[in-house]
């Protein structure tokens, strides 16, 4: 009863015929799958179009004062005016303007604290992955330190020391926002440097470096540009809260966070102080959201692959 | 398992060093902290005197290693606001943060959980879009502006809490929802993630082939091994809330806690109070992480080396690109 | 060569009595919906399994015989559409719901799968998993259920079973792994046995032993097992008879012997060809079969292997050929073997 044959070898390389079903699917997909990612993109190129053009879209001055009108209620409640579609707030200034502003401020400083964390943490990520060694070493423990730190606090520490204006939020924020890219762009590189293709490179005398270069970021762009919008979200976030807490942007400079802090001590009489720009706030951070995750689900082809 | 233990405890330290360090540089090599301190009007010589006073004119080095000295025993200085040892201040406060805190973990947790796996079990359904539709707003609505809308609605309008405070059970419900949100809509995300994972693997095929109960491998065998990811995203989001959102929370409701304090001290320009506050912060939060990793090596019987967790983080990106 | 006692064997000589059958598939077909349109996977399969019988089911990837092994028990995902009948020990496993369902799983008839380095859960011992199997089916406390466990790993071959019962998997290796998943198969004595590539990860010689603690059990039990493979050498060496699938359709059907003798399909001599053998002479060049499998989304009414067929005409591009006998147990389903009638080889 022997099991072994005089026929030895598989006749055909294998692999799994039938694999297990894509168990991870885009979050959002379920919801409305892309018509919500384009609902959401409108979003952020309405909120791009306001933030450029804004001295020409707003109605009004946001920092002018129209006290005879102060704390008239948006155009369609009793008392509303067209004027002021939004209403004004505690000084009579036009509350639609000052949204319209408070995205011209959101989106600059959105944008440079991620272009320059991108740039600074794409190098050094770049760095730690080619050299490997105590560079690599320090720079995941730096990260991994990074884990444990109370960072709002020390946003918030730093923006004291430099004196609170714009410039010191995109510095407090850019001090900790470059180290995800710099995890993400090590993680790619060392993915990279084991595939098949570098180690050919290696071997025939290229310089590996180039390679490296080369080849490392145009695969990482992808997974950059989703993790550079998830990150926008979040610098908005984070400036609206610092501004919020007194500590940021300063007047005549307008902010979503600061008018949430106005408008708290008007609460109990004027509740469209709070809502609209708490609304504009929340739909930017809601859309990079969505358009971060869509473009996750996009930009992966395996995903796509995967995802039916 | 003790030496892993050691290893983390002594990265544990190496943290704690480190945020100490970066407050000290922000606070006293970013720039005078007289200056800080003093009225804008001072003189020169005033802030020169208050300097020595103080003992900024000495050489960096050897005020660092005072501070750090100092840390090590407990003692952070006095606070120049409230003219009362800075720690006894901040330890004074924790205990309502810690209140906070604990509830908001608690209603996130129970109501993550359950919605995301009935959103993973039951994938496109009701309960699925549920689940997607908490997470997003959790995630998305700043803390600050929720809290308000709460008051706005909850207390002002309706009247059915007090708009802010400390006190009985009433005065905790805006608060503890205010910051269950976040950690809420993202447990959420993270628990449908995966369990969607976990439902998929091939130990869940081969329990149905053996006739195992439907059930028994959701709750049993999917269920616990999702609950390395989920365990370890808790920890984080926990760490999170004291590292950063009960500020807000803390200061939209004025809860007496050590969040309030913390931007108090900062707006008094009070650097010992500053260092107590985030130094005392951050060394509960690496608490927390040597905790988690007991938890962790509980829950996984792989874990024997110090790549565990990491290897976790991994696995938690690979699900759902967690950013950090 | 093994220690079984032929005693214990109810059936011993492998019944050919087609009158008797544990299981009988007819017009099974499954097709799952993707967005690239709906694929075919398995397409009006008929065979029928003998008690005691080992059949292998043999084709290569994507030929749909994991598929079907699967539809069998019905453990394909929800986007999947099974039609046909399954009859196992006369009753329709098309139409068991829940309960019924769960226990026919793992109760009557088991499944081995590929992959042993995935198949069991990481997180709990091979003690309770095996506990849990065996309580899956039978009222019994869990001490008796954990000796049940000890001497159901001794009957496949694990030395130490103390420890074993006690360890996690991932301190198990490979081929240890695969026995432990065979035992918890074994443990509520099914009738059939699916084994879905049972050794195609693990090292050339613990293939030898775990297929030679198949045929053990199948000797000792009388467990029919339904071999999935890809690997015509296990074929011959363990079975009885074998189904030849390509395309997600049945295209030769024959005992054993009789398949690597006088094969009726050229796709089975293609595959035949193409095999290392030690009786040959080693200087002869293997042959390929070119072309690649057929993509089943939406599949024209052809010949599946129409394309990649040497003795293809006009007529396997306009019908899909059904199987006709060829001699006694020996089915094809080719229009030019069956019109001709002489041997591929």
């Amino acid at each position: 009863m022997a099991v072994t044959t005089p026929l030895e070898i598989p006749s055909f390389p294998e692999r799994p015929s039938f694999r297990r079903l894509p168990s991870m699917r885009g979050m959002l997909r379920g919801l409305a799958g892309n018509r919500f990612a384009m609902v959401a993109s409108l979003f952020l190129l309405l909120l791009a179009v306001a933030a450029i053009f804004a001295p020409w879209v707003a109605p009004h001055d946001p920092n002018e004062l129209h006290i005879i009108d102060r704390l008239t209620p948006p155009a369609w409640s009793a008392g509303g005016s067209t004027t002021y579609l939004l209403g004004t707030d505690e000084l009579g200034r036009d509350i639609l303007s000052r949204i319209i502003w408070g995205a011209r401020t959101s989106v600059t400083i959105g944008l440079a604290v991620v272009a320059f964390s991108v740039v600074l943490g794409t190098t050094t990520g770049l760095l730690a992955g080619y050299l490997g060694g105590w560079v690599d070493t320090l720079l995941m423990r730096i990260v991994d330190i990074q884990f444990s730190f109370p960072a709002l606090l020390i946003s918030l520490a730093v923006v004291l020391v430099l004196g609170a204006s714009a410039t010191s939020v995109i510095i407090a924020l850019c001090i900790d926002g470059w180290l995800v890219y710099c995890r993400l762009t090590r993680g790619m590189v060392m993915t990279l440097k084991h595939t098949t293709f570098i180690e050919a490179a290696r071997v025939t005398g290229n310089t590996s470096r180039r390679v490296m270069i080369g080849h490392a970021l145009p695969n990482i762009l992808s997974p950059l540009i989703t993790l550079a919008t998830l990150e926008f979200a979040r610098v908005v976030l984070a400036e609206s809260t610092i501004s919020f807490l007194g500590l940021g942007v300063q007047a005549p400079t307008v902010s979503w966070g600061l008018m949430l802090n106005n408008g708290e001590d008007y609460l109990t009489v004027a509740w469209w102080l709070i809502t609209f720009p708490g609304l504009a706030l929340t739909l930017t951070v809601l859309s990079a959201n969505v358009v971060a995750s869509w473009l996750r689900v996009v930009a992966d082809p395996l995903q796509r692959a995967g995802s039916r | 398992m003790a030496r892993f233990l050691l290893k983390r405890l002594g990265f544990a330290i190496l943290v704690v060093f480190c945020v100490q360090t970066a407050v000290f540089l922000i606070t006293h090599a970013l720039g005078n902290p007289a200056r800080l301190l003093l009225p804008l009007s001072s003189t020169n010589a005033q802030v020169a005197a208050f300097s020595h006073a103080q003992g900024f004119d000495r050489p960096l080095i050897v005020q660092f290693f005072s501070t750090i000295a100092g840390a090590a025993h407990g003692d952070f200085g006095t606070s120049f606001w409230q003219q009362l040892p800075a720690v006894n201040l901040v330890v004074g406060r924790l205990p309502a943060t810690g209140e906070l805190v604990f509830f908001a973990m608690l209603v996130a947790i129970a109501g993550s959980v359950p919605l995301g796996i009935l959103a993973a079990v039951k994938r496109d359904s009701v309960w699925d879009k549920l689940a997607v539709t908490v997470s997003l707003l959790g995630i998305s609505m700043p803390a600050f502006w929720l809290g308000e809308l709460l008051i706005l609605i909850v207390a002002v309008q309706l009247g059915l809490t007090p708009t802010s405070g400390y006190g009985g059970p009433q005065y905790f419900v805006l608060p503890v929802i205010t910051l269950a949100a976040l950690p809420l809509g993202r447990l959420t995300q993270i628990v449908r993630s995966a369990m969607l994972d976990e439902l998929g693997q091939q130990y869940v095929l081969v329990g149905r082939s053996l006739g195992l109960s439907t059930r028994s491998l959701i709750f049993q065998h999917a269920l616990k091994n999702a609950a390395i990811p989920i365990v370890t995203l808790m920890g984080w989001e926990l760490g999170r809330l004291i590292a950063g959102f009960t500020i807000l929370v803390e200061v939209v409701f004025n809860w007496p806690g050590a969040g309030l304090l913390a931007v108090q001290a900062i707006q008094h320009h009070d650097i010992p109070l500053i260092e107590a506050d985030v130094t005392i912060v951050a060394t509960l939060i690496v608490a927390l992480n040597l905790l988690l990793d007991v938890i962790y090596a509980a829950l996984d019987p792989r874990v024997a080396s110090l790549g565990s967790r990491r290897r976790a983080r991994r696995k938690l990106q690979a699900i759902d690109g967690v950013p950090a | 060569m093994t220690a079984a006692a032929p005693a214990l064997s109810p059936e011993p000589t492998p019944a050919r009595a087609a009158a008797e059958t544990i299981l009988d598939v007819s017009g099974l077909s499954t097709s799952f919906e993707t967005r690239a349109g709906r694929v075919h996977a398995v397409q009006d399969v008929t065979f029928s399994v003998a008690p005691g019988e080992i059949v292998g089911l043999v084709g290569e990837s994507g030929s749909g015989k994991t598929v079907t092994s699967l539809s069998l028990l019905r453990l394909l995902p929800a986007t999947a559409r099974t039609t046909g009948r399954v009859v196992f020990e006369g009753r329709d496993v098309m139409k068991l719901r829940g309960e019924q369902l769960r226990q026919l799983r793992g109760g009557r008839i088991a499944m081995v799968f590929q992959d042993p380095m995935t198949s069991l859960d990481p997180v709990f011992t091979v003690g309770s998993q095996m506990v849990g199997a065996l309580r899956a089916h039978q009222r019994i406390p869990r001490a008796e259920a954990l000796e049940r466990s000890a001497s159901l790993l001794e009957q496949v071959g694990i030395p130490d079973v103390a420890t074993r019962l006690s360890q996690y998997p991932h301190e198990l290796s490979g081929g240890m792994r695969q026995r432990v998943l065979i035992a918890m198969a074994l443990s509520n004595d099914p009738g059939l046995l699916i084994a879905d590539e049972p050794t195609t990860a693990l090292d050339v010689t613990i293939q030898a032993q775990i297929l030679r603690l198949l045929k053990d059990i199948n000797q000792r039990t009388g467990m029919a097992i339904i071999l999935v493979t890809h690997d015509l050498g296990v074929i011959a060496g363990l079975c009885d008879r074998v189904f030849v699938m390509y395309g997600g359709r049945l295209v030769e059907s024959a005992p054993a012997h009789d398949l690597f003798h006088g094969p009726e399909h050229p796709y089975t001599a293609g595959l035949l060809d193409s095999v290392v053998r030690l009786d040959q002479d080693r200087n002869r060049r293997l042959s390929v079969i070119d072309g690649s499998p057929p993509v089943l989304i939406d599949p024209e009414p052809c010949c599946p292997f129409n394309p990649r067929c040497p003795y293809a005409v006009e007529r396997c591009r306009e019908a899909v050929p059904a199987l006709t006998p060829r001699a006694p147990g020996h089915d094809a389903a080719c229009f030019r073997t069956e019109a001709a009638h002489e041997p591929l080889r």
